[in-house]
């Protein structure tokens, strides 16, 4: 019991790290309306931005700018796969989105994770720590971690700021509303389905470019951080932004308070158990709103 | 004009096949005396070549088992040749990913076996992986061996085609009860991956500190292999107060829990034992710095050991063709290739059950043994060579693995322990 405030602490420095995943694939399918099943290789392309970067360009001292530097340049590459495979689906004469878009984002996945091994090896890889170990209130904390999270929660308010205070904002809210509605008032769907796609696959990218320290660097370490984003977007609601942070949170002290009062060797049962129970409770998801159709 | 051009290409390519049979060094006459060698003979290399196994262990078992063939080729002339009334063939080698799980495993050993006709099957790592491909190698009847697995159940089963190079569990049980013992440690954590290396290792040392060391208090932790943060996990453990701990993870997670002892406090002030040789490999001190120093850990094999003619050639050539030291694995996996090769030149056959009939009555030259067998012994001894094993331990930041103090076995301590 004495551990509680540690047990506390390491649940919500997770939680604000799961919340990056989530919220960009939340993002990606509101706009898309599309689940992209390769947004762990994009978290595991962000760790090996931010490994090459900090240590052989940068330096350990300016791993924070490597942070964003790694969102660039996997939204850059976000982009281009965006316009060359996932462009066509939205044209006239195709046909069952969702199995082409399913199709793709996995074979991509398998793809990158399949690159990554032929040319950066399979090992596992650590950059340097970004801060020493600090205590605070007297529960010790790793430093990477804890700047890890602090990193979290700025780019999580980077987003909110983009998404709620800008034109550019209000046009993916638009869309992501009524994508028909919102082309009728000019706005270029097309242009922001790239953006989102290239947002989305930076906010995952960033997570694993503020994780490489603390869960090291290897071609597919990005699988568990997908199926919790999956999990994530499931309990806080498909599509609800608000949801995917809130969900993230709750899941990092379910998972956190799980292993430490019933037993480690279950960490990762936790979250699908919440799951279970959420979607007894409330199919809908925590800010999900039932829909409709005729 | 046609006809013409067409004669007088008939003329000239007639005048240089008459010319190209006369000079010397032509074309060769068929007869006794021209060199006969047969097709190549397949060695299969099974070994986790991408995660979730321990993808690289497997690039250096592939080492290994490469130079392993161009040793046969060129040291040993091959294998069959005119001592079996056969050509000579040269031993070729064939990769296959395992991933590290049973299900890949399977499929890539049945692929060697029927699609690329393998005589014998080497590079396995992970016990899960070879005891799930044990039946199967039995099936097949193709000589499996367990270059890096070491669940005891691979030999303890009986298995008539698989054959065990490797430390086993219980030695690496016996070996670390005995560590522990001396030592004088009292309260010992294991934090173990949910595999079958991770459980067996679990179970086998509890037993023997059973038996050799009563009085210590032991405790044991099982995690996911998939989890990444072991944070809370760390927290029990360090509210139990061990004085030593015991990493039985394996390759990622291995790392993880230096990492997340040292976040939580438990390292440096609590030994921890690493349970293979992962702190040998060139990344260890890249990952973790600092708290590499103090790590004792499980190796196979010490620069400074005496090594056979063949293992010295491995050495040396190894060295030469990758700039670094070789490592047990490829020590290991160069091993099995000889000794299958010399297999097969005393059965005189390339045929599995033959292959396995030389293996359980002969005696072949290894990397470090100029004698090893694998008799139908009792128990665990099944079809296996016995392999020291040691426990060394950094003392200094990147400290170079030859340097490491060598703690057990007593008789070739170099040091003590560094608390």
């Amino acid at each position: 019991m004495g551990q509680l405030p540690q047990v506390v602490v390491a649940g919500l420095m997770m939680g604000a790290l799961y919340a990056l995943m989530a919220v960009g694939i939340t993002f990606i399918y509101s706009l898309m309306k599309m689940i992209n099943w390769g947004m762990g290789e994009f978290y595991m392309l962000g760790s090996y931005a931010q490994l090459v970067l900090i240590t052989l360009l940068l330096g350990p001292s300016l791993w924070f700018l490597g942070v964003p530097l790694a969102m660039v340049g996997v939204f850059l590459l976000g982009l281009a796969i965006q316009k060359g495979l996932l462009a066509p689906m939205f044209g006239p004469e195709a046909e069952r989105r969702d199995e082409y878009a399913t199709i793709v984002t996995i074979a991509l996945s398998v793809l990158i994770q399949n690159l990554v091994t032929i040319l950066a090896g399979p090992y596992q890889w650590s950059p340097p720590e970004y801060l020493p170990l600090v205590t605070i209130g007297g529960i010790s904390v790793n430093g990477s971690r804890l700047a890890a999270a602090a990193g979290a929660l700025v780019i999580l308010g980077a987003f909110y700021f983009l998404v709620r205070r800008t034109w550019l904002g209000l046009a993916f809210l638009g869309a992501a509303q009524n994508r028909v509605g919102a082309e009728v008032a000019g706005v270029d769907v097309r242009r922001l389905d790239g953006l989102a796609f290239g947002i989305g696959v930076a906010l995952a990218a960033a997570a694993g470019a503020l994780l490489a320290p603390v869960f090291l660097v290897y071609p597919t370490n990005g699988a568990v951080s997908t199926v919790k984003g999956f999990e994530i977007i499931v309990i806080g609601g498909l599509g609800s932004l608000t949801g995917s942070v809130v969900a993230a949170f709750l899941l990092g002290l379910v998972e956190s308070f799980g292993s430490v009062f019933i037993s480690p060797a279950y960490q990762d049962l936790y979250g699908f158990v919440f799951l279970i129970a959420m979607l007894f409770l409330r199919p809908q998801g925590l800010f999900g709103e039932r829909e409709r159709r005729v | 004009m046609g006809s013409v051009l067409r004669r007088t290409g008939l003329i000239g390519l007639l005048v240089v096949l008459v010319f190209a049979a006369c000079a010397p060094g032509g074309a060769p006459a068929p007869g006794p005396q021209a060199p006969t060698e047969g097709p190549p003979v397949k060695i299969g290399v099974l070994t986790p070549l991408s995660p979730p196994g321990d993808a690289a262990a497997g690039q250096i078992i592939i080492r290994g088992a490469t130079l392993g063939a161009e040793y046969v080729n060129s040291v040993l002339g091959g294998v069959l040749g005119p001592k079996c009334n056969a050509p000579t063939s040269k031993v070729e080698v064939l990769t296959a990913d395992d991933a590290g799980t049973p299900e890949k495993g399977v499929a890539g050993f049945r692929k060697l076996v029927a699609e690329d006709k393998v005589v014998a099957v080497v590079g396995q790592f992970h016990s899960s992986v070879t005891l799930a491909l044990a039946p199967v190698a039995d099936q097949l009847q193709v000589p499996l061996f367990s270059t890096q697995s070491s669940d005891t159940k691979i030999t303890a089963n009986h298995y008539a085609f698989v054959f065990q190079t490797h430390t086993i569990t219980a030695d690496r049980a016996a070996a670390v009860a005995q560590f522990i013992k001396e030592y004088g440690f009292k309260k010992v954590a294991i934090v173990a991956e949910n595999t079958d290396y991770g459980a067996g290792n679990t179970d086998a040392l509890k037993a023997e500190l059973g038996r050799v060391a009563p009085t210590v208090e032991v405790r044991g932790w099982v995690f996911d292999r998939q989890t990444a943060d072991l944070t809370p996990l760390l927290l029990q453990v360090k509210d139990f107060g061990p004085d030593l701990i015991y990493n039985l993870g394996v390759g990622a997670p291995a790392y993880l829990i230096v990492k997340q002892a040292n976040d939580v406090g438990l390292l440096p002030q609590t030994p921890m034992v690493i349970s293979y040789d992962v702190p040998i490999r060139p990344e260890f001190w890249q990952n973790l710095g600092p708290m590499g120093k103090g790590i004792i850990f499980v190796a196979y094999y010490h620069p400074k050991q005496p090594l056979t003619d063949a293992g010295k050639w491995m050495q040396q050539q190894y060295e030469a063709k990758y700039r670094e030291p070789a490592l047990y694995s490829s020590f290991a996996a160069f091993g099995n290739v000889i000794i299958v090769a010399q297999a097969i030149n005393q059965a005189c056959s390339t045929k599995g059950p033959d292959i396995a009939k030389a293996l359980e009555t002969g005696r072949f030259k290894s990397w470090n043994l100029d004698s090893a067998g694998f008799p139908k012994a009792e128990g665990a001894d099944w079809h296996r060579v016995k392999q020291p094993l040691l426990l060394l331990q950094y003392t200094a930041v990147n400290q170079p693995f030859d340097q490491a103090t060598i703690l057990f076995p007593p008789e070739m301590k170099t040091g003590t322990l560094q608390r």
